[in-house]
Formats: C-alpha cells, sequence, structure tokens
C-alpha cells in the first residue's frame, strides 16, 4: 500500500500527475533572476564588513580586558565586604526572640491561602534567619 | 532537474510535532500552576512534568532549528530577515509585558496608599540598598553586553579565538548574574508576601530573572555553536538575535535598577 502511496505521490510531483514530464525540466531555472551586479555588491559589502570590524574587535577587546573585567572585580570587592556585614547582622537577627522581632503590619506576611509547596506558609525564598512570620 | 530547484528563497518548513507539544505543554503548565495555587488540585507533580515537557520540547526543536540552518542550508537571506522580524515582534512584545509590571510598580510606589502609611517603600520594609550586590550586578550586565561586542566583531572577521572567548565571558557573566540574584532573594529582608511592595518587586526582578536563565541558555549553546563551526562570518542568526536578547534585558535591568533599586529604596 504504501508502496504504491510513494509511487503516485513521486509521479506527481515529478511529472504534474499527468504522467509526463515538464518541458522545462533541464532549462536553467534561474536564467532570468540572476543579477551579477548585485552580487557583486553584496560580496564587496561583505569584505568591508568584514576588514572595518577587525580595528572594532582590537577596541572592544581592550574595553574587554582592560575595563569591563577589572571594573567588575574592583565593584566585586567591597561589595563582597559589606555582605558579609550583612551576615553579621543576620546572625544577630537570627538570635532575636519574638517579642524582640519588629513590628508586623498588616501588610507584611499576607496568608490567605496556604502556598502548594513545602509546608505551605514559607515563600519559595524563605529564609529563617531574617524573614519571620509571627502569628498575632 | 528542474522540478527539484526550488526558485525561491522561502523555507517552506515540514510537518513537525513541536508547535503541538509546546501548545499543550504550555496549556497544561498554566492550568497546573494555576489550579495548584488555588487549592483545586493538590499535586505539583504535574508542574514539574510540564516544565520538563517543555524544556524536552524546546531542545529537540531548536535541534530541528540548528540542522534547518547549519546542515540543510535552508536560512537563506529571506529566511533569516523573516526569522529576524519575528524576534523583534517578540522583543517587543517583551517590552510591553515588563511596560505593565512596571506600571504596576510605579502606581504602587508613586502614591503609596493610606494602608502602606504612604510612604515607599512601605514602613516595616527594609529594602535592598541600590550601592550593593544590586550595583554589582548592573556592573556584570554592563560588562556582559561589552564582552558580547568584541565576541561579535570577532564572529564577523573571523577571528576564533576571540569570538570565543567574547561568547564565554558573556554567558560565565550571565550564569553569575542569576546566581547573585539567588542570593539576593535568599537574603532579602522582605518576601513576595509583604503587601504590593513584595508583589511588585518580586514580579519585576524574577520575570526578568527568568528571562536571564533563557538568555544564559541561549548563550550557552551560542558558545557550543561558535565552538562546533556552526557559525559564519556571514551567517550566525542566532548568535544575533541572542545579543538582542542580551541588549534589550539589560537595558530593562537598568531600568529596573534606576527604577526599583535606587528611587524606590
Amino acid at each position: 500500500m504504501f508502496r504504491s502511496i510513494v509511487q503516485r505521490s513521486f509521479q506527481r510531483n515529478a511529472s504534474h500527475g499527468h504522467g509526463h514530464v515538464s518541458k522545462y525540466l533541464k532549462e536553467d531555472p534561474f536564467k532570468n533572476m540572476r543579477n551579477k551586479k548585485a552580487g557583486e555588491a553584496y560580496i564587496k559589502d561583505m569584505e568591508e564588513k568584514a576588514h572595518h570590524s577587525i580595528g572594532v574587535t582590537a577596541m572592544w577587546k581592550k574595553i574587554t580586558y582592560f575595563v569591563a573585567i577589572p571594573v567588575v572585580i574592583l565593584t566585586a570587592i567591597p561589595v563582597t565586604k559589606i555582605e558579609l556585614d550583612h551576615a553579621k547582622h543576620r546572625e544577630h537577627l537570627k538570635h532575636l526572640s519574638d517579642e524582640e522581632w519588629p513590628v508586623q503590619y498588616d501588610y507584611q506576611n499576607i496568608r490567605n491561602k496556604k502556598f502548594f509547596w513545602g509546608d505551605g506558609d514559607k515563600t519559595l525564598f524563605w529564609n529563617s534567619d531574617i524573614n519571620r512570620n509571627i502569628e498575632a | 532537474m528542474r522540478g527539484f530547484i526550488q526558485t525561491h528563497p522561502f523555507h517552506l518548513v515540514g510537518p513537525s510535532p513541536w508547535p503541538f507539544f509546546t501548545s499543550f505543554s504550555l496549556m497544561n503548565l498554566a492550568f497546573s500552576i494555576a489550579l495548584n495555587s488555588h487549592n483545586y488540585m493538590n499535586n505539583n507533580f504535574f508542574i514539574f512534568l510540564n516544565i520538563f515537557i517543555i524544556l524536552y520540547v524546546l531542545t529537540l526543536w531548536f535541534k530541528d532549528m540548528l540542522a534547518e540552518s547549519s546542515y540543510l542550508g535552508d536560512h537563506t537571506l529571506a529566511v533569516k530577515k523573516g526569522i529576524t522580524q519575528g524576534f523583534y515582534l517578540f522583543v517587543v512584545s517583551e517590552i510591553l509585558m515588563f511596560a505593565s509590571l512596571f506600571w504596576a510598580y510605579l502606581h504602587s510606589s508613586l502614591n503609596p496608599t493610606m494602608e502602606l502609611g504612604m510612604q515607599w517603600p512601605p514602613a516595616g520594609i527594609e529594602p535592598i540598598s541600590a550601592d550593593e550586590l544590586p550595583l554589582l550586578n548592573t556592573i556584570i550586565l554592563l560588562a556582559s553586553g561589552v564582552t558580547v561586542t568584541m565576541g561579535h566583531h570577532a564572529l564577523i572577521n573571523g577571528n576564533r579565538a576571540d569570538t570565543l572567548n567574547g561568547f564565554m565571558y558573556t554567558t560565565m557573566l550571565i550564569i553569575l548574574f542569576v546566581m547573585l540574584q539567588g542570593l539576593e532573594y535568599k537574603y532579602a529582608p522582605f518576601t513576595l508576601t509583604d503587601g504590593a511592595y513584595g508583589s511588585t518587586f518580586f514580579s519585576l526582578t524574577g520575570l526578568h530573572g527568568i528571562h536571564m536563565m533563557m538568555l544564559a541558555m541561549m548563550l550557552l549553546v551560542c558558545t557550543y555553536r561558535v565552538y562546533n563551526y556552526d557559525f559564519t562570518n556571514q551567517s550566525h542568526l542566532f548568535g544575533e538575535v541572542t545579543m538582542l536578547y542580551l541588549h534589550v534585558l539589560d537595558m530593562l535591568w537598568l531600568f529596573m535598577y534606576m527604577i526599583a533599586y535606587w528611587w524606590g529604596s
């Protein structure tokens, strides 16, 4: 069955379904579509673009190694120091009792229904050291 | 053999199961998240299952596209133009989606309600300082813009070493950004449930974070494709759209940094 379907499709595609071969079979399919000038202009454009980009690459390479990466490292140092200080502060918060914990306003820790993960009370990025849901 | 020669520059795609799979798994994902979060369904297995199916289908769909572009030569100039236009439309829709979240943030913050004590950030909420981790994240994103530009220009003039370096640095910087955002969330003194501040802050930065994960995946694929000699100096459409995506997400982050972290804290 499949064999006859394949044969039939081949005949239909190759011969327009009429059992004969197209008279254009051996003709150049692109004969009216060639544009030598446009082709040359395209190649020239690409070559110019590639040539121009050599200098641009060198410039951005310098910016990468002498500006971007050093600036990331130079910013990371003080930020790391500050974050380590915050870690000490968090250590302090961890040992506070519920009475010493700052006042919770009505709009904080809103729970209308249980979350569908964990114990149903903790948010996805919950951190017991600094997040506390004190039931009044 | 005229009957077998294509006399137009377009790519007539063959039958593919991936649009079908993607539609169904996205619909199932939306349903299972909605039904779970409103307690109509008590099993989040289907959320994970559908996320897995989406990632699996994306992998296979992109595999097909890599074959069509690199190995079958279906990506002619006309096809690339069409895909680029499609990606521009996608990016515009993304920007509009972020615009709605910025609108929500500014709506809540420019005129804070009575219930929030008429101040922003609301009383009792300790915001994240703009000059700490978010500053490092901003610098990382600006640096990723620089490294990807180096990679792009090196790719155009066939400089393999610098192209590979540029894409690898960019990938690493974006992965670093996602990890630092994870730390920031983990150590945020407020949560998603802390009223308008928590909702608007986490929906803005969270949506951006999910996009950054997608960008990291795209950059990993780009780096692999450079390594695998898939890209030529004239044909590297996936690289171009990834760079466009990176710059758009950088810009959105800069607005987020200025509005949500700097002005809003």
